[in-house]
C-alpha cells in the first residue's frame, strides 16, 4: 500500500512541473507590453524597455523558465503587471473563496447525485427513471453562465430569497454552490445510474438473487458498494471541471476567487496574475485526483489485494463469503 | 460499506471544520435598518492599490479621490476653489503660486498637515515621474502652512492640475514606513481607509480631522466588488448595495430598467473623456483633407454615441460647458449630410473610394460596425479587425493602424495634454504633419490665461473643424444609479463627492 | 424481432449495420438524431436562406432590439440584425468548429493511442503522463490559457479544443486496444507476419470503432459547450461572425429588458450538446452486446408486471 502512495507521490511533482512548464511556455508565446501598461502613455521608450528589461523579459526562455521555477518554490508567483502587487497576495486572499465553493460543490453534486442515479437505475423504465435521466442529460449540458444568471434574476429579483452577490451568509451560498455543480450532478446521476445497471447485470448479482437474497439486500451490499467503487473514480475529474466552471459562477456572483482573478488578468492581459491561478488550480485539480486514487485504490479490493499483506487477503476472502451468506 | 460511510462522515466533518475555521462573515453594518450613515457602494473591481500617484487601475484613482485631500479641486460649476488650500496667489508671469494652507488641515491622525508634507509628496521618485507634477522646478516652505511652487515655465493651468487626487498629500516620511500601494499611514481626505482586506473587504470611515468634518453625513464607506452589471444592478434593486457605479458609468439597460423602478434613481453627468476616431496621417488617403471633411459629414455620431456610451454626439473640439473656461462655443458636432460628404469625396484624391483597416477592442465593435456602414456610402471600404484591449493602446503607439478608435479622458484638467497628441516626440502621436500653428498653440495654452488662452483655444478649435486631425465621436456621459433615498450632489469636473451625499 | 429474422433471408451485415438497427428502435436516439440533422441542414443552407453580407453583418441601428414578430423570427440584435439569420451562421459556424476539432481529435489520438498501445512499456508510461500534464489543468482554463495565449482565430479555437478533446480519446482508443491486442486473431495475424499498422487499422480498430463513437459524439457535445463559453468570455470567435457564446455575451447587457437574446442562443447550446450526448448515451448501448436482446426483455417483463 505505502508503495503504491509513494510512486504516486513521486508522480506528482514531475506533473506539477509539467504543468508550470506548459502554463509558463503558452503564455510567453503572447506578446504584452507591461512597461509599457505600467508607465503610462506619456513614458518615454527608454523608461518602457528599462522597465521590460528589470522584469527579466528579454532573457531567453529557460532562463525565465528557471527563475519562474526558483521563485514557485519559495512561494512566489512573481509581481502582477498591473499595478506591481504581489501575485501571492491576491492569490492567497482568494483561493479560500474559490475552494469554499468548489468543495461544498462536491459534496452537494454526490450527495444528490449519487441516490438519485441509483434510484434511477433500481426502477429502471419507469417514469421516474424517464424523467430523472432527462432531467440530467439537461443539467450537464447546461451552460454555466445561462443558469446562473436565470437563477439569480428567479431567486433575488423575483422572490427575493437569496442574496445577489458575495459570500457573506450561508444563504449567500446556495446558488453560487449549486451553479457550480449543476453540470456535475447531471453527470454524477448518469455516471451512477450507469455504474449501477452494470453492476445489476453482473453474474454475482444474479448468483445471490438465485440464492434468494432479498432484493434490499442483492442492491445495498452487493451493487452499490461495486458502483460506489467506479463512482470514485470519477471525483477527481469532476472536481476539475468544478473549479473551471468557477470562472463563470464567480462572476455572476461577485465572488472575490480566483475565477474573478482569472477574467480580469485575461482583460488586462496580465501574465504572471493569469499563469499564478492556473497553476495553483491545476496543482490543486492534481492532488484530489490523487487523493482520489488513493481512496480508490484502498476500497477497490483487488487492487488493495495487489499492494496490501497476505493476511489482509485473507480477511477480506473471510468477509466476502460472510457476506454472500 | 461501513468504512465507506466513515470516509464520506470524515470528509463532511474536515469541511465544517473548514467552514468555521474561516474567519466570521464580513460584518455587513448596513445590513441593519435605520444605519443612516453607511453607504454600500458598489464599483466593478477591487483596485490593485491605493498609491495616489501610481494607483494601476481607474478604480484605485476614484478610492484615492476620497481619502487624499488635494490643494485645490473644482466645484460643481467647473471653477477651482479651495480645498485645503484656503487662498493662493499668482505672481505677475505664472510662473509662481503661493499657497496659503488652512489652519485646520489635519490628517486623520490629528497631525497637521504643512507645507512640508506637500514638499515631501511632489519630491518622490513616482511624483518626479507623473505630468501633473512636471511643470514643478521647486518648493519652498516660508513656513508650516505657506507653500510656494516654482514654475519651470509660465503655466496658468497648473491651478488645474492641483486638482487631481495624483496631487495629493500625505505625511512626510510615509511613503518609507509604510507600503503605500496598500495605504498611507494617515490620510488627508474627507474619508480615512480603515480596513482593507484583499478580496473581502474594503471600508472607508470618515475623517474626523477633515477640515470640513461636520459637513460630511457618511460616516462609513463599504465597497463592493461586483463585476458583472447584471449582478450589481440586482444587487441594487434589492437594496444590497446603495449606489452602482461599475468602473465609470453604468449602461442603457440599466438605466431603462431603474427608470421603471421607484426606489431608484439616477444621476447623470458629462464626462471629460472624448471618444474619437483616430486616423494614421501616413497613410496617403487619410492625409488628403478632403476626405477626412467627407468622412466627417458621413458618420452618425446620434447612432455611435448610442452603443458606445450613454452619452451625447460630441463634435471635434473636446470643450463643454463644463470646462467653465476652457470651453469654445460653436463647435458643434455635425448632423450627417451626405449630399455635402459625395462632393468632398468628389472633390477629393480618391473620388471612387478606397480600403482601409479600422482596428478595434471588442468595447468598439458596435462603433466600428456603424462607421463601416457609414463610410460604406462614400466608396470606403472599411475592414473591422479586432484586437485584443489590452495591445490597443500599444499598437496604437506604433503607429500599426490606418484607422483607430481612440478615448482621451480627464480634458478638464489637461486639455493641454491632449493638444500634445499631435507631438511628434509624444509616445502617441498620430503622423499629423500641418503647416498650421498647432504646436505652437500648446505654449500659448500654457503660458497666458483668460482672454488670450480663449483666443489661443478657439484658433486650435477652428484649426480642429477644418484640417480635421482627428474625427471626433462623443463625449462620455456617465450614468449612474442609486437608491433613491440618497440625495448626490451634482458631480464636479473631480467625479462624485461621497463626503456631499446624505441620507435623505 | 428474433423470430422475424429467423424467417428472413440472413444477409451478412457488419457489426455497423446491427448497431444502426438498433439505434433506430430506440426512440430517444431517432429525436436526438434528427435534432443533428436538422442543425447540420440549417447550416448547409444558412446561405441560401439569408445572405450574410446584408442580413448578418449589416447593422441597422434603427431597428435594434425588436422582439421576435413576424418579420423578425427572432428578433433583432442591439445592433439592428435580424436574430434568426444570426442565429442560423452561428449553428454553422458552431457546427464547423466541433467537428473539424473533434475530427482532427480523434484522428491525432488514434495515432497516439495506437503508438502507446503497441509499444507499451516506457513510450506508453510517457505518452500517459504527458497526457496527464494536459489533464491537471481544468478543461476550461486549458483552453482560455491557449486561445488567450495565440490569439482568437478559428485555427487557435481548434487548436485549443483539440488539445482539450485529445487525453481523454486518447485514453479511450489506448483502453480498446489493449483490451482488443489480447485476442487471438491477433497472434494469429502476427504470425502470419502482419505488420504493427496494418493489425492496428485492419483489425483492431474496426472494433474499437463503437467505444471510439461513443466518445466522439460525447466530444461533440463538450466542443459546443466549451466554444459557447470562450465566446461567452470574449476571447471566442471574432465579431461580426455570430457564434452562440458570443452571441450570449453580446446580449447580456441587454438581459433585463430583452430576454429572448440569451435565452434563444442558451436553447439551442443546450439542444444541440443535449443531442449529442443522448445519441452518445444511444450508441453506447446499441453497441453493448448483451443489452441488445436484454432490454426488449426487460420491456416486456416491466410491462407485465405492470399488469
Amino acid at each position: 500500500m505505502w508503495r503504491y502512495i509513494l510512486k504516486r507521490l513521486l508522480w506528482l511533482i514531475p506533473i506539477i512541473l509539467g504543468v508550470t512548464l506548459l502554463v509558463f511556455a503558452l503564455m510567453s508565446l503572447k506578446p504584452g507590453d507591461p512597461g509599457r501598461v505600467y508607465l503610462g502613455l506619456n513614458a518615454t521608450q527608454e523608461a518602457v524597455d528599462a522597465y521590460n528589461e528589470s522584469l527579466g523579459l528579454n532573457d531567453p526562455f529557460f532562463v525565465r523558465y528557471f527563475n519562474y521555477v526558483k521563485g514557485l518554490i519559495k512561494l512566489d508567483f512573481g509581481k502582477s503587471w498591473v499595478g506591481g502587487e504581489s501575485v501571492n497576495d491576491r492569490i492567497m486572499s482568494a483561493l479560500p473563496q474559490t475552494l469554499k465553493v468548489c468543495v461544498y460543490a462536491l459534496v452537494v453534486a454526490f450527495i444528490t447525485g449519487l441516490p438519485i442515479g441509483i434510484l434511477s437505475a433500481v426502477k429502471q423504465y419507469s417514469l421516474a427513471d424517464r424523467v430523472l435521466t432527462i432531467i440530467a442529460m439537461i443539467l450537464a449540458c447546461i451552460p454555466v453562465f445561462w443558469l446562473c444568471n436565470m437563477a439569480a434574476m428567479l431567486f433575488t429579483l423575483k422572490l427575493h430569497w437569496l442574496p445577489a452577490t458575495g459570500l457573506d451568509t450561508w444563504k449567500a451560498y446556495i446558488m453560487p454552490v449549486i451553479g457550480t455543480a449543476a453540470n456535475t450532478i447531471g453527470l454524477t446521476v448518469r455516471m451512477s445510474r450507469s455504474s449501477m445497471l452494470d453492476e445489476m447485470r453482473k453474474d454475482y448479482i444474479r448468483t445471490a438473487r438465485a440464492k434468494g437474497a432479498k432484493e434490499g439486500s442483492v442492491i445495498f451490499k452487493h451493487a452499490l458498494r461495486n458502483s460506489l467503487i467506479s463512482v470514485t473514480t470519477t471525483l477527481g475529474v469532476n472536481f476539475s471541471i468544478l473549479m473551471g466552471g468557477t470562472v463563470f459562477v464567480e462572476n455572476v456572483y461577485a465572488i472575490q476567487g480566483l475565477g474573478t482573478c482569472i477574467v480580469r488578468s485575461i482583460s488586462n492581459n496580465d501574465v504572471p496574475m493569469l499563469s499564478g491561478c492556473v497553476i495553483i488550480l491545476a496543482t490543486f485539480s492534481v492532488i484530489v485526483n490523487l487523493l482520489v486514487d488513493l481512496l480508490y485504490a484502498y476500497l477497490d479490493p483487488r487492487l488493495r489485494a495487489k499492494y496490501v499483506g497476505k493476511k489482509k487477503v485473507a480477511k477480506a476472502r473471510k468477509e466476502a463469503l460472510n457476506d454472500a451468506n | 460499506m461501513k468504512k465507506f460511510l466513515a470516509l464520506i462522515l470524515a470528509l463532511v466533518m474536515a469541511l465544517s471544520l473548514v467552514a468555521c475555521g474561516e474567519k466570521a462573515p464580513a460584518d455587513d453594518g448596513a445590513a441593519d435598518d435605520g444605519v443612516k450613515d453607511t453607504i454600500r457602494f458598489q464599483i466593478k473591481n477591487e483596485p490593485t492599490s491605493v498609491d495616489l500617484q501610481n494607483d494601476g487601475t481607474v478604480l484605485g484613482g476614484f478610492i484615492c479621490d476620497q481619502i487624499y485631500g488635494k490643494l485645490v479641486t473644482f466645484n460643481d460649476k467647473s471653477e477651482v476653489v479651495g480645498e485645503l488650500a484656503e487662498s493662493w496667489e499668482w505672481n505677475d508671469d505664472f510662473t509662481q503660486i503661493t499657497f496659503k494652507i488652512r489652519e485646520n488641515a489635519k490628517f486623520s491622525d490629528g497631525s497637521d498637515i504643512t507645507a512640508d508634507d506637500f514638499i515631501y509628496t511632489f519630491s518622490t521618485d513616482s511624483a518626479k515621474a507623473n505630468t501633473y507634477m512636471a511643470p514643478i522646478a521647486s518648493m519652498e516652505a516660508p513656513d508650516a502652512k505657506t507653500l510656494v511652487l516654482n514654475l519651470k515655465s509660465s503655466n496658468s493651468s497648473m491651478l488645474k492640475f492641483l486638482t487631481t487626487y495624483h496631487t495629493g498629500v500625505v505625511p512626510a516620511g510615509s511613503m518609507e514606513a509604510t507600503d503605500i500601494a496598500r495605504g498611507a499611514t494617515a490620510y488627508s481626505g474627507p474619508y480615512a481607509l480603515a480596513k482593507w482586506e484583499l478580496g473581502q473587504d474594503m471600508v472607508l470611515e470618515a475623517n474626523p480631522y477633515w477640515y470640513n468634518a461636520e459637513n460630511v453625513a457618511i460616516k462609513t464607506v463599504d465597497y463592493e466588488f461586483i463585476a458583472d452589471e447584471n449582478s450589481a444592478l440586482v444587487a441594487l434593486e434589492s437594496g444590497e448595495i446603495d449606489f452602482m457605479y461599475m468602473a465609470s458609468t453604468i449602461g442603457i439597460t440599466s438605466v431603462e430598467t431603474i427608470a421603471t423602478n421607484d426606489k431608484l434613481a439616477t444621476i447623470a453627468a458629462d464626462q471629460a473623456t472624448a471618444g474619437m476616431l483616430c486616423l494614421n496621417f501616413a497613410m496617403p488617403e487619410l492625409d488628403d483633407v478632403n476626405v477626412r471633411q467627407a468622412m466627417n459629414l458621413a458618420l452618425d455620431r446620434a447612432a455611435i454615441a448610442k452603443v458606445s456610451t450613454t452619452g451625447v454626439p460630441g463634435g471635434n473640439v473636446f470643450t463643454a460647458e463644463y470646462f467653465g473656461d476652457d470651453y469654445i462655443p460653436g463647435h458643434d458636432a455635425p448632423a450627417v449630410d451626405l449630399e455635402k460628404a459625395k462632393e468632398f469625396m468628389a472633390a477629393s484624391g480618391y473620388p471612387n473610394g478606397f480600403d482601409v483597416e479600422l482596428k478595434t477592442p471588442v468595447m468598439f465593435s458596435k462603433a466600428a460596425a456603424i462607421v463601416q456602414s457609414n463610410l460604406a456610402e462614400l466608396g470606403i471600404n472599411v475592414t473591422i479587425t479586432e484586437i485584443d484591449a489590452s495591445i490597443w493602446v500599444d499598437s496604437m503607439i506604433k503607429g500599426d493602424y490606418q484607422m483607430g478608435f481612440m478615448t482621451f479622458g480627464n480634458l478638464i484638467n489637461d486639455l493641454t495634454g491632449f493638444i500634445n497628441l499631435y507631438d511628434p516626440a509624444a509616445a502617441l502621436h498620430f503622423n499629423f504633419d500641418s503647416d498650421s500653428t498647432s504646436f505652437d498653440l500648446m505654449s500659448a495654452a500654457f503660458s497666458v490665461s483668460g482672454a488670450d488662452r480663449t483666443a489661443a483655444l478657439t484658433e486650435f478649435a477652428d484649426f480642429c473643424e477644418a484640417d480635421l486631425p482627428y474625427l471626433g465621436l462623443f463625449m462620455e456621459n456617465a450614468i449612474y444609479g442609486y437608491n433613491a433615498d440618497l440625495y448626490v450632489p451634482t458631480p464636479s469636473g473631480c467625479g462624485y463627492d461621497i463626503a456631499g451625499m446624505y441620507w435623505k | 424481432m428474433q423470430t422475424k429474422a429467423k424467417t428472413k433471408k440472413q444477409k451478412n451485415h457488419g457489426a455497423a449495420y446491427d448497431i444502426w438497427r438498433s439505434l433506430r428502435s430506440n426512440k430517444v436516439a431517432v429525436v436526438s438524431m434528427v435534432i443533428i440533422g436538422i442543425f447540420v441542414l440549417i447550416s448547409i443552407l444558412a446561405d441560401v436562406l439569408f445572405d450574410y453580407e446584408t442580413q448578418v453583418i449589416a447593422q441597422d441601428i434603427m431597428n435594434d432590439l425588436q422582439s421576435p414578430s413576424k418579420e423578425h423570427w427572432f428578433g433583432t440584435d442591439s445592433l439592428g440584425r435580424d436574430y434568426f439569420a444570426r442565429m442560423l451562421y452561428a449553428t454553422r459556424i458552431t457546427l464547423i468548429i466541433s467537428f473539424s476539432s473533434v475530427f482532427i481529435a480523434t484522428a491525432l489520438s488514434i495515432v497516439i493511442g495506437g503508438i502507446s498501445a503497441y509499444f507499451g512499456g516506457i513510450v506508453d508510461t510517457i505518452i500517459m503522463r504527458i497526457l496527464d500534464v494536459f489533464l491537471a489543468v481544468p478543461s476550461t482554463l486549458l483552453i482560455i490559457c491557449i486561445v488567450v495565449a495565440l490569439g482568437n482565430e478559428t485555427v487557435y479555437i481548434i487548436l485549443a479544443l483539440v488539445v482539450y478533446l485529445l487525453p481523454s480519446l486518447v485514453r479511450t482508443v489506448r483502453s480498446e486496444l489493449m483490451i482488443n491486442m489480447e485476442n487471438e486473431y491477433v497472434e494469429a495475424a502476427r504470425s502470419v507476419g502482419a505488420g504493427p499498422f496494418r493489425i492496428m487499422l485492419i483489425h483492431l480498430l474496426p472494433n474499437s470503432f463503437g467505444a471510439i463513437m461513443v466518445r466522439c459524439t460525447m466530444s461533440f457535445a463538450l466542443c459546443i459547450l466549451s466554444t459557447a463559453c470562450i465566446g461567452y468570455l470574449g476571447i471566442g470567435v471574432r465579431a461580426p461572425a455570430p457564434e452562440w457564446g458570443r452571441m450570449l455575451s453580446e446580449a447580456q447587457e441587454y438581459m433585463r429588458l430583452h430576454p429572448y437574446l440569451i435565452t434563444i442562443p442558451g436553447f439551442f447550446i443546450m439542444i444541440a450538446s443535449t443531442a449529442f450526448n443522448l445519441l452518445g448515451d444511444a450508441l453506447q448501448d446499441a453497441m453493448d452486446p448483451r443489452l441488445r436482446g436484454y432490454r426488449k426483455m426487460k420491456k416486456k417483463v416491466f410491462a407485465r408486471r405492470k399488469k
